[in-house]
């Protein structure tokens, strides 16, 4: 009985080419868009999940308070995990990790340059599960000036040659004992590094602030005993706190609170539950698994409507099946089987798909997905259940809606459609269109708010800066000489050093304003006197740094946002302390130094760099910049011969900041046009059908004096009204659904009426192109051929 | 083996009621030739879908077999169908993506009969309507009277006690007709029972009693 089916269903296929393709090619477009959704998906959710005791480990976030603000922190101060260790006996073990920071290693006259070296503790390897290869997890983390090299950088340096036991340089100016070799951490790892430094190293060093009230710096994971939940801990963290922090901060005003993060929930929660900048972002996954589900509907729903148009045509076969003895179960279950059958097939058609675009989706969406690589078993189970899923799903209203045709209508040939109008298939292409309108205009509005962002002037001018990051204490020192080389060159225009770049955020510190009580938070930069000139941050009252005045101690820079927040209309001549006091000399121009999707905060602006400038900005004429960095290489190599030169264009480095929400544009984009083509697929096939449907009554009507024209029209008008009501219902919920996702921003657009009147151009025009030839080929038939064969 | 007493079918929508059958009593017995002859819609296919157990009547009993089966539903029907009565139809009804012999082997994948046997079964029947040299065509490669001898042999490969007939011959010229009717005169003859429903003399003198209906009441019965 089964082969007979798929005889069948195969002949079927041949026969009728049009809905055939239509069907297959939906449902492959709706499947691969699932796949690949799928992949990603799957990919997010498996973050640190290799873990072995993950479901043990926490990380600590540290909440501020402060009059009723709250700012949350998982970079925290290095004593924190050390106090929590020793006050709490559930706490069995913690490690810390530092802030990456770029650095360049050394070995026989070569340097080389890693940007993720961080310094961790020795307990790493009793805690989590990242693989050593080389050397031993009790000991090789434990000696200051120990480093454990990723397979990638040990492969780098030491080729073949086994690496332990060496000595390396670092940053010129110190060695470091190679004693251990670990795995490359894998990409669902929220840990990432190229180089583990021992962190007893950091005791070692005089600027390394290790204490409870300052040096945040430090990233802590606490191991906890089995059993143990922070729910139980949570009444004596508070005691806790107080007792090494808030009896101090509490007088200004500030109150520290502890939470523990469970590792699982780093990736994916971080931003929902503290606002915390993480790679993972749950709304995402919301929102590209509903697209991929609305894809698959649409297709489904072609073919459900596409198998109903056409079943007339097969009535007969079922009345036949049934008069040789089928039961309605019988029938049921072959065209459940046969629509099961195309989704196996049309399963082919996505594989191939996917393995076509999954170039492109990787780039989008920023990761190193494969089909099969993850867990194979898990992903070809979850496609296998997408194919029955999707097979019932499109089959089960044909295979319902058919076995119930009554034998002797069809048997005897005067079966015809149901009666009035096919009011199903009418609600299911609303939907269709409702769903592709809801994208499309989406697509719109998020394509109009990047552009917003992306035009919006920043304050300051971003093209043709190239960024030399001063890694070492020795280029930090010798930044002044470096820079009169390099003005001469020709090509540069100018440079400037400071220790932030636009687009990475800066350090916030406590500080005392002229005329208020208590100290308040306040971003701090330090620059050289030509950093605001090559950036064209305009000074807008006052003045600013001075060549004469060398390097100025007391006087700063505020923005107007700082200015605003102090209500000071003339704040030149006043005066903020810490420590000592400075006085304000100028107020500069409001530019965006953090991300877009903030708000511009206060900004304080010294020239007294704690560790010198870790930057120098770099402005050069526009022709031939290549060239000219090769040329302050040969100077840099010249003044700098141990360290190795990396540079950035800061444009790029600005773009790259705001590639999450390009990317979402990008796959809004994509899936937005897949969903359109889906329906008009759909819309196309029911069209053609329709040309038979209605060819009787088209000839009727020519018969007593319709002319092509109107009749062409009025079929269009037919389909299009549907297409028409789908928008109508999609406006208000794509308009709210836009205004919450506008509200992400602290600058937006608003949303326009002309992305409404985008959307009915899009739908209805490409709806109308898809119709109007079977229209305008049924309009031009000739009567006496249609009425004849009455 | 088929009786009727006082069978009625009425046909209701919304505005009118048409009586397609008003108390129709009669017999078939085993291995009868019965033509059922009248003019169009005096009920004739009517009846003939009921005794078929392709519909139930709204009144009335029907006893097939000695069992009453007016009030049984659409899966007892279909189950009682399949295991004794074949069809032919005047439009012959066959699958069009089906080859011959994927048609005439259809009502034996319903019965579960295993491949081997039914593909022996098949050929034999085939063979017997001397079409097996066409087993591998469609439909639409045959002629009407070679389509109506396929549609023949699906109706019998199961073996039926009873084959209705409706109209076998209105799509066929003089000749294909004849051979057709002499089909199931060789049916009858080998013990199956045969009701046709007709408007032609001509095929109903091959029976040995002729109902005639009228406005769905029958008027006579002839028996030859």
């Amino acid at each position: 009985m089964f082969k007979n089916y798929i005889v069948v269903a195969i002949r079927n296929l041949f026969r009728n080419k049009l809905f055939s393709v239509i069907n297959i090619l939906g449902l492959a477009i709706g499947m691969a868009a699932t796949m690949l959704i799928t992949e990603y998906i799957i990919h997010e959710l498996s973050y640190d999940n290799f873990h072995e005791q993950g479901d043990q480990i926490y990380r600590v976030v540290i909440q501020q308070e402060k009059g009723g603000n709250i700012d949350y922190s998982s970079i925290i101060t290095s004593a924190v995990g050390v106090s929590i260790v020793q006050d709490f006996p559930e706490a069995v073990s913690m490690v810390r990790f530092s802030n990456p920071h770029d650095a360049y290693f050394s070995f026989n006259d070569k340097n080389y340059y890693e940007s993720d070296i961080t310094y961790a503790d020795s307990t790493l390897f009793d805690i989590l599960s990242f693989e050593l290869l080389a050397g031993d997890p009790n000991s090789c983390l434990a000696e200051p000036r120990s480093v454990v090299l990723t397979e990638k950088v040990a492969k780098k340096i030491f080729a073949d040659a086994d690496p332990i036991g060496e000595i390396i340089g670092y940053n010129g100016e110190e060695h470091l004992k190679v004693t251990g070799v670990i795995a490359d951490p894998p990409p669902n790892s929220t840990i990432q590094f190229d180089a583990i430094i021992s962190f007893s190293t950091l005791y070692q060093m005089d600027n390394a602030y290790l204490g409870w009230d300052g040096g945040w710096n430090y990233t802590a994971f606490i191991l906890l005993a089995k059993g143990s939940s922070p729910m139980d801990m949570q009444e004596r963290f508070e005691d806790f706190m107080e007792k090494y922090i808030n009896y101090k901060y509490r007088q200004h005003g500030f109150v520290l609170s502890l939470i523990l993060q469970p590792l699982n929930e780093v990736h994916l929660y971080s931003g929902k539950d503290y606002g915390l900048e993480g790679k993972g972002r749950l709304t995402n996954l919301f929102v590209f698994s509903s697209i991929a589900i609305f894809i698959l509907l649409i297709a489904c729903f072609n073919f459900m409507n596409l198998s109903t148009a056409r079943s007339v045509k097969r009535a007969k076969e079922v009345g036949i099946r049934k008069v040789s003895g089928a039961s309605r179960n019988t029938i049921i279950r072959q065209f459940l089987g046969e629509s099961v059958f195309l989704s196996l097939l049309a399963l082919v058609f996505a594989l191939i798909l996917v393995e076509l675009f999954q170039p492109l989706f990787n780039t989008v969406t920023g990761r190193q997905l494969h089909l099969f690589d993850q867990s194979g078993v898990i992903v070809l189970s979850i496609f296998l259940l997408m194919v029955i899923f999707t097979g019932v799903l499109a089959g089960s209203y044909p295979a319902f809606f058919m076995s119930r045709f009554q034998v002797i209508r069809v048997i005897k040939g005067n079966f015809v459609q149901q009666k009035g109008k096919p009011v199903f298939r009418n609600i299911l292409v609303v939907i269709q269109f409702l769903i592709s309108a809801f994208l499309i205009f989406s697509t719109l509005v998020i394509q109009s708010q990047i552009r917003f962002l992306q035009d919006k002037p920043l304050g300051f001018e971003k093209e043709n800066i190239f960024v030399i990051p001063l890694t070492t204490d020795r280029a930090r020192k010798g930044y002044k000489a470096f820079k009169s080389k390099i003005v001469g060159i020709p090509g540069v225009i100018s440079c400037g050093a400071s220790t932030g770049i636009p687009g990475r955020g800066l350090t916030k510190n406590g500080y005392m304003p002229e005329g208020l009580a208590e100290p308040i938070m306040i971003h701090v930069m330090d620059v050289d006197d030509d950093y605001l000139n090559i950036m064209e941050i305009p000074v807008i009252q006052g003045e600013g740094f001075s060549k004469e005045s060398g390097m100025d101690t007391v006087n700063i820079l505020i923005n107007e946002t700082l200015a605003k927040h102090l209500g000071w209309e003339n704040p030149i001549g006043k005066s903020i302390s810490r420590g000592i006091e400075m006085k304000v000399i100028g107020l500069i121009q409001d530019y965006h130094f953090a991300s877009l999707n903030e708000d511009i905060r206060p900004l304080l602006i010294t020239q007294i760099p704690w560790n010198g400038f870790y930057n120098l900005s770099v402005r050069l004429h526009e022709t031939d910049t290549r060239k000219t960095m090769e040329m302050i290489q040969k100077e840099w190599d010249i003044m700098f011969p141990d360290e190795s030169f990396e540079y950035f264009s800061l444009e790029s480095y600005i773009e790259e900041a705001y590639r999450g929400v390009s990317g979402l544009r990008q796959i809004f984009i994509y899936f937005a046009f897949l969903a359109i083509i889906v329906a008009c697929l759909g819309l196309l096939g029911l069209a053609s059908y329709s040309t038979g449907q209605k060819s009787k009554e088209v000839g009727i009507r020519k018969v007593f004096g319709a002319d092509n024209h109107s009749i062409t029209i009025k079929l269009a008008v037919d389909f299009l009204k549907w297409v028409l009501l789908a928008n109508i219902i999609a406006f208000p919920f794509a308009w709210w659904a836009m205004e919450v996702w506008l509200q992400n921003f602290a600058y937006s657009v608003d949303i326009s009426i002309l992305a409404i009147l985008m959307t009915l151009l899009i739908t209805l025009g490409l709806s109308l192109l898809t119709v109007i030839f079977q229209a305008f080929q049924l309009a031009n038939s000739n009567p006496a051929d249609v009425l004849k064969h009455e | 083996m088929i009786k009727t007493e006082k069978l009625s079918k009425i046909f209701r929508t919304d505005e009118i009621e048409t009586t397609a059958l008003d108390e129709v009593s009669f017999e078939v017995k085993q291995g009868e030739f019965v033509a059922i002859m009248g003019p169009s819609g005096c009920g004739k296919s009517t009846l003939l879908n009921i005794l078929g157990l392709l519909d139930n009547p709204s009144e009335g009993s029907y006893t097939f077999n000695e069992k009453e089966v007016a009030t049984l539903n659409e899966r007892q029907r279909a189950k009682l169908r399949k295991n004794n009565i074949g069809f032919v139809f005047q439009s012959f009804n066959l699958i069009d993506e089906l080859n011959v012999r994927e048609n005439v082997e259809l009502p034996l994948i319903y019965l579960g009969m295993p491949a081997s046997q039914r593909k022996k079964r098949v050929e034999e029947v085939l063979e017997k309507m001397q079409i097996l040299h066409r087993k591998k065509h469609f439909p639409m490669q045959l002629s009407g009277g070679q389509q109506q001898r396929v549609a023949v042999a699906r109706a019998v490969v199961a073996n039926p006690n009873l084959i209705l007939a409706d109209e076998p011959t209105g799509n066929l010229d003089s000749a294909n007709g004849e051979e057709v009717m002499n089909l199931l005169e060789t049916l009858n003859g080998e013990g199956t029972t045969i009701i046709i429903v007709t408007h032609s003399q001509r095929d109903a003198e091959y029976a040995q009693r002729i109902v005639r209906l009228f406005d769905g009441q029958i008027i006579t019965e002839n028996i030859k």
